[in-house]
């Protein structure tokens, strides 16, 4: 009786000696942590610059193409797929009343401008004379402000 | 006094003060922070340089320094990015990788692992022109 008591006491020893040898082994693992940052940029806006067509335009007649060209300044390519219209104007002495806004001017358009580069185009059918406009408004320079609206490609 | 008697309190004792030693070791853990109280990290970890001028769909990498302060070499296993909301930008728009290495750091010496991250294309205008803040963390295994 004796003797088993002794030899239970001894295990109980040793298993508590290999649990502890265990997780003492366990730290052995090195780790660390600390901080750091990654920023995001801010979008720019796209340079609208108007290009002169040759429209033919005269009184009443139907209306003319608007060319453009756009510089993208962000560093990914961006697709324009939508385009409204502002004020009209025109040079010398030909009135704004002179010059009308189509109807049936285009929405939309599918023009990709590459990143940090430069795209050209044209919207046909945006801007004509008004049927009573007068003789000032011969070899005039008709425009209309472009608002053009995309997303990145 | 016999003989047996003083013997058993003797493997009691011993008993009793390696359970003690065991309980201890085992308080030490089991207590956040005490362990760390005695220890100082092993690695130190930190970003070397900015990463600036995220957008939807870009891949950047993150260049993070990896210190062994220890007088023992570490076998460096994983460096891990994992990035913070950026105001009303959710975190889960930046995915963070986890490098996988087997390098081996000798004591005092660094090493620079690139963690890629990259802003998802369905990131929203609200994470234009915000910053994430990155918890960088590494794991290794001291070499005797």
């Amino acid at each position: 009786m004796k003797r088993s008591t002794r030899v239970t006491a001894v295990a109980a020893g040793t298993a508590v000696s290999l649990a502890t040898a265990g997780v003492a082994f366990a730290l052995w693992s090195a780790n660390g942590s600390g901080a750091g940052s990654a920023s995001t940029g801010t979008a720019r806006n796209l340079t609208v610059t108007a290009a002169a067509t040759d429209a033919g335009l005269y009184p009443g007649g139907p209306a003319g193409a608007v060319g453009f060209s756009v510089t993208n300044p962000n560093p990914y390519p961006v697709t324009l797929t939508g385009v409204s219209y502002g004020d009209l104007d025109a040079s010398g002495s030909c009135g704004t009343d002179d010059v009308v806004l189509s109807g049936t001017a285009p929405t939309s358009l599918n023009l990709a401008v590459p990143a940090g580069g430069t795209a050209a185009g044209t919207l046909p059918g945006v801007i004509g004379l008004a049927e009573d406009a007068g003789d000032e408004c011969q070899g005039v320079t008709l425009s209309v402000d472009l608002s053009l609206s995309g997303s990145q490609r | 006094m016999t003989t047996a008697p003083r013997r058993r309190r003797v493997v009691a004792i011993v008993c009793a003060v390696l359970l003690g030693t065991g309980l201890l070791q085992l308080t030490a853990l089991a207590v956040p922070g005490s362990w760390d109280k005695q220890r100082r990290p092993v690695l130190s970890v930190t970003q070397k340089g900015k990463v600036t001028g995220l957008y939807p769909g870009r891949t950047a990498t993150v260049p993070v320094v990896v210190r062994n302060t220890s007088r023992k070499s570490v076998r460096l296993r994983s460096v891990t990015a994992r990035p913070k909301a950026a105001g009303t930008c959710p975190a889960s728009m930046l995915r963070a990788g986890t490098v996988r290495t087997k390098k081996v750091l000798r004591p005092r010496r660094s090493v620079t692992v690139r963690v890629p991250v990259q802003l998802l294309r369905a990131a929203p205008n609200a994470c234009q022109g915000r910053t994430f803040r990155l918890a960088l963390k590494a794991t290794g295994k001291q070499l005797r």
